[in-house]
């Protein structure tokens, strides 16, 4: 700690000599309004200059060599309420005692907000949320803790855009960009020290791209020292949280260290067969050699098992009383058994390493490895019926007007035989009754499993950055960081159930080309050898095997400087992205195109961004900012069927995107205002979904490239402090989210890679789905000053879209017996009905002999219990093929949702000291 | 105090970590195996006798076609299966044999998975339905009118609460001598009756014939196609001579799957005899459907169910023999085009 502080001298010191020889200062202490108990390492800014300091053990902090005139600092810490100061300074050290108010809610947003949505294209990608970050920008605020209720993406846009590192090093998946939290969800407490930057602003440690740069600091000298725990109950995500986390603090041998645990249990009180069986670890260890060396190593892993959603049909839902219906489970031993279950533990180890030049130089140098393993489970079926309860067959709209279709509604609304769910014992009857087949010895053979997809990923990656603030305040500081992915795809027989074995051959093909053995084969190599297909227990691979690779090196620099009062960041990186495919098995279908590495793909990025920040004067600030980039495709757009070949996905190329926005901050005490506008356009996506295809009777990849996008919409957000603890808050975002094209799609059969239709997918002007364009939050909180908390919040939702299937905006799908206004329907989306929610919560602490803290959150969600407000879904794929009439239509099959929960609650008891 | 709380964190947490157990079931138990006591109450009578109902009914000739009684009585017929759709050929079918007759069961599809061949099941099919399509009687749900209108008598049991309540399964088993017949040159004028019209019969001695049957071509295949998107189907009688094709047992290209007819005879010069003269009917969906035809005037066996289709009036009258999987045809292959 005195090297701290002795650094921190320096630091002041020095800005001393630059600015000029003025006798004035300002020292201060700084306090918890509530404890009293002094804080340390408050960012302490003053503002209008570059000049920054952090308070020390005892809550001081020091800024010397001031002119004579009005400053105002500004306070920032976790936990606890920014703060802006003015202070009047003269020819003497100002001595100041600054009072900051614990921040308003402390727990974070649990990932858990966005539980597993399982999509039925084979992507299986992970629904993830674009920002967890607890920002303390006012819209960001109201937008992650009120508008995650609804799934909202700032802005509109896809998480990954949203950049999001620890330790400085970057941390979206190499293969699909999407934000990591995952990795350590659970483990709240260890993360919430970040560093957050919203729209088009740069980090400290990157370019950042379009929705901002989080910065995670597991540093644990920046933690704060003692023991937190915190117990939760709720019906919303899971039934139990519990956490526990210590932080040492800077000890006089230089050493820190920290460590968290934590631990999620239990269902919800809404959808059944969804549950949390997720662990969190972490530790992390810092050593401080002398003032200018030091090294940290953090270690942290969310061993997690969790139960997933399917979305349903409206049928379904009607004939099960409630939205909530989940098909994706069964009784089975007396017990919920979901089939759809991820399963993943991937651990993510950081070495930090910080050489402090000079005062003004900094050289950090971090590597990272993730690895471990990431499964998601699913039936899969040789032969037979489609074993899932709300297959189309099985519900009585497939039998309009029929006795079958009256004796099916009957047996959904009574749950004859249990009709609604998975039928698990008639799975393993069958699996049990197939007879032995001596050609694959003893046993039976299994025609329905559970199988687990994984993506198990080595992940390392490199970073160095230096920054350096020149004698005039302005600052440069630029980095290097290289990447290399190795993700292995793979499926595994998880559950037999019942079965001895698996065969495993290509059912999609040995259908379609069945007369002959080789092009059903999934694994040549093997067959060549033995004569037959492999056989599969379980925990054997089967079905595909392949390394998707990624090899990316960036460098990046940017400059700050200031203008009189108009402060300039330009920023620009270049990099490079190499994507390939490694086929371990070779496929009888392709036999010269599944085994070894593909062609590599080769991608140049980069990114040329623009930040101006005008102080008109400490209350009033103006930013502009303006960005342009290029970024590689995921890897699985990349290619256009990687589970059996190494093509190329036709058309597939970077993705550019250009970026402006706007702000208007107001800041006077408490009363904050921020007013913002964004345009942004996106071009040149690449996109693949394979499917079932109806018309074409085929199992397909249907590959768009060149879609464009275009958003812009605004930002209005304000926090009105009205009477003593009494504050009015409130948000709006308006957006307007479209397709500005009609993209190139080719229609490819997945087993022989012929093709079998091209053209235009029509939605041009069609909107943006998964989020509410509009959007509107308008609140009350209150705190007491004996620390009671409470805030009530209405929140208002539109201009939802539902997530289309682009085969129906093809021609693929017109028969000549269609009339235009068939067409005009069966190219419409659908736009969901504007909602209401209203949210509560209360809590209190109770601070303890000036040690201890006890303090408890109660949140209510969705007081109103509007159990009809859609929170997402998706056009199915499928087409129903109508022949009923004398000439044959198609018929989209019924689109399926989520729906938000009723009335839940969340109720958090913590304790720390 | 604080190590106390502490500790009872700690123990919390591994507590949970030991009762988290939520991928833990135990295998269900083995499913029911019914057997004839569990219909005792029922009026358990044999297929012949089943069949009988409706030939008392509407009788034997032309005039049944097309057909449909309903069974109103409380009656249940036991079988072994004798069929099976594995192969792709035998669709939305079971075909059970008690000794006395065999009948088809209209089912949904993939009945393999459920029904074994020589596993024995019981039907109980009071509120099902007796059907006559083209001299073939089936035990399906009552038809529709549309269905009528189609000449269909009765329809498939489509979804599992229905076929739940009709169809149970028996102990699993093999196909013995006794549940199928041998016919060969000798005797078949003797053996093959109406009453084995969906028996499982080993035909031994047959020989493979390019030529005509009853004033048509064989091997030929159906084309079936679509045109301007109708939904009523244009059919075309083809050859695959003259098409350039191989001549296999069916024909399959990409999504046009159609069925194939090949001819096999014991009087190679009769070309009118319907007791000896057999169409070998394979779906353009069957896994064989691309295996090629045996070289003209080859002998060899196959074992199939026995069948009879007609016009819809009832002339045309042949016996069409349906392959269970492509096993059951002992014959060689011909040498591919060109070899």
């Amino acid at each position: 700690m005195k090297f701290k502080a002795l650094l921190l001298l320096i630091v002041s010191f020095l800005s001393l000599t630059v600015v000029a020889q003025h006798a004035g200062g300002i020292e201060g202490t700084i306090v918890s309004r509530t404890t009293r108990m002094t804080i340390d390492n408050v960012k302490v800014t003053l503002l209008g200059s570059d000049i920054t300091t952090v308070s020390d053990e005892k809550g001081k902090f020091y800024i010397h060599n001031l002119a004579s005139g009005e400053y105002t600092l500004h306070f920032e810490t976790a936990e606890y309420e920014d703060m802006d100061l003015p202070v009047r300074v003269e020819q003497s050290i100002r001595e100041i005692r600054v009072v900051m108010i614990p921040a308003n809610r402390v727990p974070m947003i649990d990932d858990a907000v966005f539980a597993e949505f399982d999509m039925e294209i084979m992507e299986d990608a992970q629904s993830l949320p674009s920002s967890l970050s607890a920002s303390k920008d006012v819209f960001n605020n109201i937008a992650s803790y009120q508008f995650s209720e609804m799934r909202f993406n700032v802005r509109g846009y896809d998480s990954q855009f949203s950049d999001v590192y620890m330790n400085g090093i970057q941390l979206n998946d190499a293969m699909t960009g999407y934000t990591p939290w995952s990795l350590w969800s659970g483990l709240n407490d260890a993360t919430r020290n970040q560093e957050v930057t919203t729209g088009i602003e740069m980090g400290d440690m990157g370019i950042g791209g379009i929705a901002g740069v989080t910065n995670i600091n597991t540093r644990p000298s920046q933690m704060r020292k003692g023991w937190r725990m915190s117990l939760v109950n709720s019906n919303s995500m899971y039934r139990f949280r519990g956490m526990l986390t210590y932080s040492s603090g800077v000890q006089d041998n230089g050493w820190s260290y920290a460590f968290s645990l934590s631990t999620r249990q239990g269902n919800n009180a809404y959808i059944n067969g969804v549950y949390y069986n997720a662990y969190g670890y972490f530790a992390t260890v810092e050593k401080q050699f002398n003032p200018q060396h030091r090294l940290g190593l953090t270690v942290l892993g969310a061993p997690t098992e969790r139960g997933a959603q399917m979305a349903a049909t409206q049928e379904a839902y009607d004939l099960v009383g409630n939205n909530y219906y989940n098909p994706n489970w069964g009784w089975q031993d007396g017990k919920r058994r979901n089939a759809r279950v991820r399963d993943y533990h991937e651990p993510l180890a950081m070495l930090n390493y910080t050489f402090d030049i000079t005062d003004r130089s900094q050289l950090n140098i971090a590597t990272s490895l993730r690895f471990g393993k990431n499964g998601y489970s699913a039936l899969t079926w040789y032969g037979g019926p489609d074993p899932r309860p709300d297959y189309y067959r099985y519900l009585p709209s497939f039998y309009d007007n029929t006795t079958t279709g009256a004796w099916l509604e009957e047996a959904w609304l009574a749950n004859t035989n249990n009709i609604r769910h998975i039928n698990w014992d008639d799975l393993y009857m069958i699996n049990r009754n197939q007879p032995e087949n001596l050609n694959y010895g003893m046993g039976h053979r299994s025609i329905n499993m559970i199988e687990e997809r994984h993506t198990d990923q080595l992940d390392w990656n490199f970073y160095t950055q230096f920054s350096h603030i020149f004698k005039d305040n302005s600052k440069i500081s630029g980095g290097v960081n290289f990447r290399r992915n190795r993700t292995e795809y793979y499926s595994q027989v998880k559950d037999l159930l019942g079965g001895d074995y698996w065969v495993d051959i290509d059912k999609f093909a040995e259908r379609d080309f069945g007369s002959t053995i080789i092009p059903y084969q999934n694994n040549m190599d093997y067959y060549e050898r033995y004569g037959k297909a492999p056989i599969a227990r379980e925990g054997d691979k089967y079905s595909y095997d392949y390394y998707g690779n990624n090899i990316q090196a960036r460098a990046w620099a940017h400059y700050n400087f200031s203008v009189d009062n108009l402060e300039i960041g330009l920023g620009g990186e270049l990099g490079h992205s190499t994507l390939w495919r490694h086929g371990i098995w070779r496929k009888g279908l392709f036999l010269n195109n599944s085994q070894g590495d593909s062609e590599k793909q080769n991608y140049l990025t980069y990114k040329a961004k623009a930040n101006f920040r005008y102080t008109i004067s400490a209350a009033h600030t103006l930013e502009a900012n303006v960005v342009y980039m290029q970024d590689a495709p995921a890897f699985q757009y990349a290619f256009v069927s990687p589970r059996t070949r190494n093509s190329e996905t036709p058309g597939v190329s970077a993705e550019k995107i250009f970026g402006v926005d706007a702000s208007y901050n107001l800041r006077m005490g408490d009363l904050r205002v921020r007013l913002s506008g964004y345009y942004t356009t996106f071009n040149d996506q690449t996109k693949v979904i394979s499917y079932y295809d109806d018309v074409e009777s085929t199992y397909s990849n249907f590959a768009m490239s060149g879609i464009d996008k275009q958003h812009f919409g605004l930002e209005v957000a304000a926090s009105i402090p009205l009477y003593e603890g009494l504050a009015l808050k409130g948000a709006l975002s308006w957006g307007q989210y479209t397709y500005t094209n009609n993209p190139n799609y080719i229609q490819i059969q997945d087993n022989s890679g012929q093709i079998k239709n091209q053209g235009k997918v029509y939605w041009k002007g069609k909107r943006v789905e998964s989020t509410p364009q509009t959007a509107a939050n308008i609140g009350l909180s209150y705190r007491s000053s004996n620390n009671i908390f409470a805030s009530v919040d209405l929140n208002y939702y539109n201009n939802m879209y539902l997530s289309m299937s682009p085969l129906y905006r093809t021609d693929a799908v017109l028969t000549s017996g269609m009339s235009q206004q068939d067409i005009l329907d069966m190219r419409s989306q659908e736009k969901f009905d504007a909602a209401y929610v209203l949210n509560a919560s209360i809590g209190k602490n109770w601070y303890i002999k000036r040690i201890y803290t006890l303090g408890f959150s109660l949140s209510v969600d969705n007081l109103l219990n509007n159990q009809g407000i859609k929170t997402g879904g998706f056009e199915q794929v499928r087409l129903l093929k109508n022949k009923e009439e004398s000439t044959l239509t198609y018929q989209p099959f019924d689109s399926k949702y989520f729906y938000m929960y009723g009335t839940n609650y969340y109720l958090n008891v913590y304790f720390r000291f | 105090m604080m190590h106390r709380l502490i500790q009872i964190m700690m123990a919390l947490l591994l507590c949970v970590g030991f009762t988290g157990c939520y991928d833990d079931f135990d295998d269900p138990a083995p499913a029911k195996v019914w057997n004839d006591g569990d219909f005792a109450g029922s009026k358990l009578i044999s297929i012949r006798d089943f069949k009988q109902l409706f030939y008392d009914e509407y009788g034997s000739g032309a005039s049944a076609l097309g057909k449909t009684l309903e069974i109103t009585d409380d009656y249940v017929i036991k079988g072994k299966v004798l069929s099976s759709d594995q192969a792709g050929n035998v669709y939305k079918s079971v075909y059970i044999y008690d000794g006395t007759a065999a009948i088809e069961l209209k089912l949904m599809v993939s009945n393999y998975v459920y029904y074994q061949v020589g596993q024995t099941l019981y039907v109980k099919t009071k509120g099902l339905a007796i059907g006559n399509y083209r001299f073939m009687l089936s035990v399906g749900n009552m038809p529709t009118e549309k269905d009528i209108e189609k000449g269909y008598a009765n329809r498939n049991i489509e979804t599992q609460v229905e076929r739940d309540q009709h169809i149970f399964a028996g102990e699993l088993g093999k196909l013995s001598e006794d549940d199928y017949f041998v016919v060969t040159p000798d005797n078949y004028k003797n053996v093959l009756t109406d009453d084995l019209l969906g028996c499982l019969i080993r035909f031994e001695g047959l020989q493979y014939k390019k030529g005509y049957f009853d004033g048509d071509r064989y091997p030929q295949y159906l084309e079936t196609v679509y045109e301007n998107n109708s939904t009523t189907a244009t059919y075309t009688n083809k050859y695959y001579e003259e098409e350039g094709l191989e001549e296999t047992y069916a024909y399959n290209d990409g999504n046009d799957r159609y069925y194939g007819s090949s001819l096999f005879t014991y009087t190679p010069d009769n070309e009118s005899s319907k007791q000896s003269n057999f169409i070998v009917r394979v779906s353009g969906y069957a896994n064989f459907a691309l295996r090629r035809l045996p070289e003209n005037g080859k002998t060899g066996n196959i074992t199939a169910i026995y069948t009879k289709y007609s016009s819809r009036t009832g002339g045309y009258i042949k016996y069409q023999l349906l392959i269970n999987k492509f096993d059951d045809i002992e014959f060689d292959e011909a040498p591919a085009l060109g070899e």
